[in-house]
């Protein structure tokens, strides 16, 4: 009966979705304020709902922690190192639709695009990353490159897809 | 003319780092249209944009760490602060209703810069105008409230709106923010207190500010100096045109729906092209449905409200059941009801099995809880849901309830089988359980709160959610509310419901700070919420290049045709012209007249709602088939019951329960001249009692509340000064007075197979000095004719039976009430009578006269015809057909789409 697509929270999966989002969030304090992975969850963990608190920061914290272990993110380090960073930036698709990118990095007439994911490998992170890719090409006149930033406890992996 | 994407895109254009720009718009809709403008030009990093509200908390996010506050928590601190000032307070259940006023009252205060002593003189000036009532006793300590009340939140890192107000005026210094500038566009909410803020962040940022004017005298006045702070030129007004304006008069609600969709073009091309505004949000689903999938994608930027799903309506019933519990059994109706909804349906066989065995139990009337759980039906989830109804039913506290619903609504939406076809539904569902999820864990679930009092909270509290819908912002039909299509140009503008109460929208009478206080203090009126209406209106209207505006013609004058095409129709006089008008019947095509529920949709009707009759149920379906369809079949209420005005049911249910509990404890003793003395002495008091057990407090508050009342309070004791007289007349003793859990009598009939029940529900027995006993139905409006039972004895067997109950009054109630009851006490029909007693009139009728001496051979004639009816009643070759001489009082009137003169 009903035409239109309504925002389809699968249940099951919804706290599964809000832990993306908060790691997403304590990344991005962690890069755009300079601070550190523990500052950033702790300061991160002040905006989460209340009734959403109970367990969150801890399994942040636990997450996080495998994470820094990982050569996947000293190598994500090295690539910002004397780049100007750009964290939760947002782009003008051809129609005016607003993309937001993760992280964009210039350095040394480069650009870098790149964009977190938790979970397994897809088709569709490439087709993602393809968009950016193309809109960026088409419109800036450095050299353009897209990274997958796989993020796993058991076995972080930073990709460069394009 | 630009609109006002379009000016902010000339202005920013070519800025340098036009990233590092922020632009503020109303609402979200400004934002897409401007990134569409600024991609087509080539550029890729945006501006940052907000609609105002997030940019208020986005600024404070620069100032410091904080949480924007929940009406949960604020409660929970407003009525610690409000109980410090009013200790004789009597019940905090009395706080709950009003606490949205307050809050709202102090948000207000804050607002506009209230200085404390404007206060204290609203309370000075209030001493001699009020009593020392609850709205006395908020004003006189409001001053401190407000002060306490913001410590507390500021303490807490808690925000409101105005709270974050006050803090960006005081430290817009402060601010965190790299910007170059920010753009505030197309917007006014409070002028004087915009104007304040602006001034204030122009000493920080540079801020451009851009609003138009429209050629509306009232609004240009109003708007003035805001105009001042302008960049666009004061001078460039949207000017309204009635000329591309059209006005098309509707018969109903559906009618509309159709006619608006049929001036939709073939195809549409770009998101400027049509914008359809809503401005009643509960016709979205119709409006949806009607569209079909032959415009494409939509953006839709209205919700749809949860208080007009099905997961409300099982809210509310779980409420009744509560309601009405008494140390710990239920109402059988109530659980039927239960049992009979969607949401417990969908979940296993079980469930219908376990509906159609309580509705099949003969001895339904003393059908209880306990009895029910042992039904031979043990399966997994029924059990599981004995279990939950039972948490739900002894929650103690708030939070528990929550916690009980929240496991309920959780099960509901794991295993209930039809929501998961059906998404919205199920979006619905899963959006309730989130919301009570959330208060569950809230301060607020450790409060003190009566299932009662918890249940209405929880109610208001899920008739404010709506379940947002997912839209496609840069393409197609625009479908937005009346203040979404603000300062956009559209090409084709549709704008449905343009009538009073929607159009400008009602903005409700305000219980603390009605417009003479707010004339004292100098806040906003009423009439200025108005105004900013308007200004969005006439935006609206100024810019689209043709405009169709929808009314409805309600038969109720509150919802008459709106103020705004009136005033288009002046303005069109005034420039020696006239509105065009479109015939909507000419123009759209009149919808089909539903006059008869065709065989094939009776087939389709679940034959289970056709087992059980009640009078009531049979006069409905005597006096129009259709209307008993709506009803009783599918469920439909009336407007009228919908409402939250006091109504006619809610002074029966009212009278209804004074007279049980006056005549009740006289069941089996004498009366006497003294207890009807006493009772005359008593009713008013009574009568306040049991509002207060039978309203919410709302209603009982309410100016038509306090008016009704006192009129019942005078209909009681004229009525029980008649019984008086009566009683010394022809003397009568009390056998039976209704009771909540025992009332109904049920016989069932076997026809073809199948059991159909006659239930009914029986206000009074009395047994006279000849031993008759007499059932008697309180009726507190007019009395309607009582059928001549002599009909029955040589009736037509060739007449249809409908045909026949209608030439004879259609009032089936009193036979059918003498047969319920000398079978259920297995008495000889000649001793069984039956009346009415008119509370209004005070008249009383009875169905037999002691002229009748074979009342058993006229009850069996009128069984017979009876029996038949139930017969053609189920029939699926006999349709049910509109009675057109019912219409003119019929609720269902707009869904049957009939022109009744």
């Amino acid at each position: 009966m009903l035409q239109v697509r309504i925002k389809r929270e699968d249940v099951t999966r919804a706290e599964e979705r809000a832990f993306g989002t908060y790691v997403h969030g304590v990344l991005e304090l962690f890069l755009d304020k300079g601070i550190s992975l523990e500052d950033a969850i702790e300061e991160y963990s002040l905006g989460i709902p209340y009734w959403l608190r109970d367990g969150y920061k801890e399994s942040l914290i636990e997450f996080f922690l495998c994470i820094k272990r990982s050569k996947a993110f000293h190598q994500f380090l090295s690539l910002l190192k004397g780049a100007v960073v750009y964290v939760e930036k947002e782009m003008l698709g051809p129609k005016g639709q607003r993309f937001r990118l993760d992280v964009l990095a210039k350095k040394d007439g480069e650009v870098h695009v790149i964009d977190y994911k938790l979970g397994k490998e897809s088709e569709e992170h490439i087709s993602q990353l393809m968009i950016y890719y193309n809109i960026l090409s088409s419109r800036l006149s450095e050299r353009v490159y897209g990274w997958l930033f796989y993020l796993r406890p058991e076995g972080s992996e930073l990709k460069r897809v394009i | 003319m630009k609109d006002v994407p379009e000016a902010v895109f000339e202005f920013l254009k070519d800025k340098d780092k036009l990233e590092d720009w922020i632009v503020v718009f109303p609402n979200t809709r400004q934002g897409f249209f401007l990134d569409s403008l600024l991609a087509k030009y080539g550029l890729v990093f945006p501006p940052r944009i907000f609609p105002v509200n997030e940019f208020w908390r986005f600024l404070l996010s620069r100032l410091m760490n904080f949480s924007y506050a929940d009406f949960d928590d604020v409660l929970v601190i407003l009525k610690d602060c409000v109980g410090r000032y009013i200790q004789e307070f009597r019940s905090w259940d009395t706080f709950y209703p009003w606490s949205r006023n307050i809050f709202h009252t102090i948000e207000e205060l804050e607002r506009f810069c209230i200085e404390d002593s404007a206060i204290e003189d609203v309370h000075r000036w209030l001493v001699g105008h009020s009593e020392e009532d609850l709205f006395y006793r908020i004003w006189r300590y409001m001053k401190e409230i407000k002060e306490v009340f913001y410590n507390r939140l500021y303490e807490k890192r808690l925000f409101t709106p105005s709270l974050i107000r006050r803090l960006l005026l005081e430290r817009a210094d402060l601010l965190d923010i790299d910007a170059e500038g920010i753009v505030f566009a197309g917007q006014f909410l409070h002028p004087e207190s915009d104007l304040r803020l602006i001034k204030v962040l122009k000493r920080r940022f540079n801020v451009v500010y851009m609003l138009f004017g429209i050629d509306v005298p009232r609004i240009q006045e109003k708007v003035k100096d805001l105009l001042e702070e302008s960049i666009v030129d004061r001078h460039v007004i949207w000017k309204v045109d009635p000329d591309k304006v059209k006005v098309v008069p509707s018969l109903s609600g559906i009618d509309e729906i159709k006619g608006a969709v049929r001036f939709l073009p073939e195809e549409i091309r770009h998101p400027r092209q049509v914008g359809v505004i809503l401005s009643r949000q509960d016709i979205l689903l119709a409006f949806l449905d009607e569209l079909g999938d032959r415009f494409g994608p939509l953006n839709v930027s209205l919700g749809f409200p949860v208080k007009v799903s099905s997961g409300y309506s099982f809210v509310e019933l779980l409420f009744k059941l509560v309601e009405n519990q008494r140390t710990g059994q239920v109402y059988y109706k109530d659980l039927i009801n239960i049992f009979s909804h969607y949401y417990l349906l969908g979940l296993d066989p079980s469930f219908r099995e376990a509906e159609y065995l309580i509705k099949t139990r003969s001895e339904s009337e003393d059908l209880i809880y306990v009895e029910l759980k042992n039904l031979p039906l043990k399966r997994e989830s029924l059990d599981f849901i004995f279990e939950l109804l039972d948490s739900v039913l002894t929650a103690d506290s708030l939070g528990k309830l929550c916690e009980s619903m929240t496991d309920l609504f959780w099960f509901i939406l794991k295993e209930n089988r039809l929501l998961k076809e059906d998404f919205l539904e199920q979006q619905v569902c899963y959006q309730i359980y989130l919301r009570l999820d959330k208060l569950r864990r809230s301060p607020l679930s450790s409060e003190d709160m009566g299932p009662k009092v918890a249940f209405r909270y929880i109610r208001q509290l899920l008739s404010e959610e709506d379940v947002a819908f997912e839209g496609t912002p840069l393409e197609g039909l625009q479908v937005m509310s009346p203040l979404q299509g603000r300062g956009l140009s559209m090409e084709t503008l549709i704008y449905l419901d343009v009538n009073e109460r929607f159009c400008p929208s009602d903005a409700g009478m305000d219980l603390l700070m009605p417009d003479q206080i707010r004339e004292k203090l100098g806040v906003a009126l009423l009439a200025d919420r108005e105004l900013l209406f308007m200004y969005d209106f006439y935006s609206e209207i100024s810019l689209a290049d043709r405009v169709y505006l929808f009314y409805v013609e309600y038969p109720d004058r509150r919802f008459a045709r709106s103020r705004f095409i009136s005033q288009l129709e002046f303005l069109a006089r005034k420039k020696g012209k006239s509105l065009s008008y479109l015939d909507t019947l000419q123009e759209t095509g009149s919808l089909p007249v539903m006059d008869v529920v065709d065989s094939q949709r009776k087939f389709e009707v679940d034959l289970v709602r056709l087992e059980k009759f009640s009078p009531t149920s049979i006069e409905t379906y005597l006096a129009c088939p259709v209307r008993f369809f709506y009803q009783y079949v599918l469920g439909l209420s009336t407007v009228e019951e919908r409402g939250e005005e006091v109504d006619r049911r809610d002074i029966g249910t009212l009278i209804h329960a004074v007279l049980a509990r006056l005549y009740r404890p006289m069941v089996g003793e004498k009366l006497s001249e003294s207890f009807f003395m006493e009772a005359m002495g008593r009713s008013e008091d009574l009568v306040e009692e049991m509002v207060a057990e039978y309203w919410p407090k709302e209603k009982i508050i309410s100016m038509r509340g306090r008016a009704v009342l006192e009129v019942i309070k005078e209909r009681l004791r004229d009525f029980i000064e008649k019984e008086l007289k009566r009683w010394r007349e022809v003397g009568f003793s009390i056998f039976y007075v209704e009771d909540e859990k025992d009332s109904f009598l049920s016989y069932n009939f076997d026809i073809n197979g199948k059991r159909i029940m006659l239930y009914g529900r029986m206000d009074r027995v009395d047994i006279m000095p000849n031993g008759e006993y007499v059932v008697w139905d309180y009726k507190t409006g007019g009395l309607p004719g009582i059928p001549n039972m002599e009909r029955f004895r040589d009736y037509n067997p060739n007449m249809e039976a409908g045909l026949l109950l209608r030439e004879n009054s259609a009032h089936v109630q009193l036979p059918a009430y003498v047969f319920l009851f000398s079978r259920n006490y297995s008495l000889p029909v000649d001793k069984v009578n039956a009346g009415l007693i008119g509370l209004k009139t005070l008249e009383y009728k009875t169905l037999f006269n002691n002229k009748i001496k074979d009342r058993g051979d006229l009850l069996d004639g009128f069984i017979e015809v009876l029996i038949r009816l139930f017969r053609e009643m189920r029939d699926p070759g006999i349709p049910f057909s509109v009675n057109p001489q019912s219409c003119s009082n019929c609720g269902f009137r707009s869904v049957c789409n009939l022109r009744v003169d």
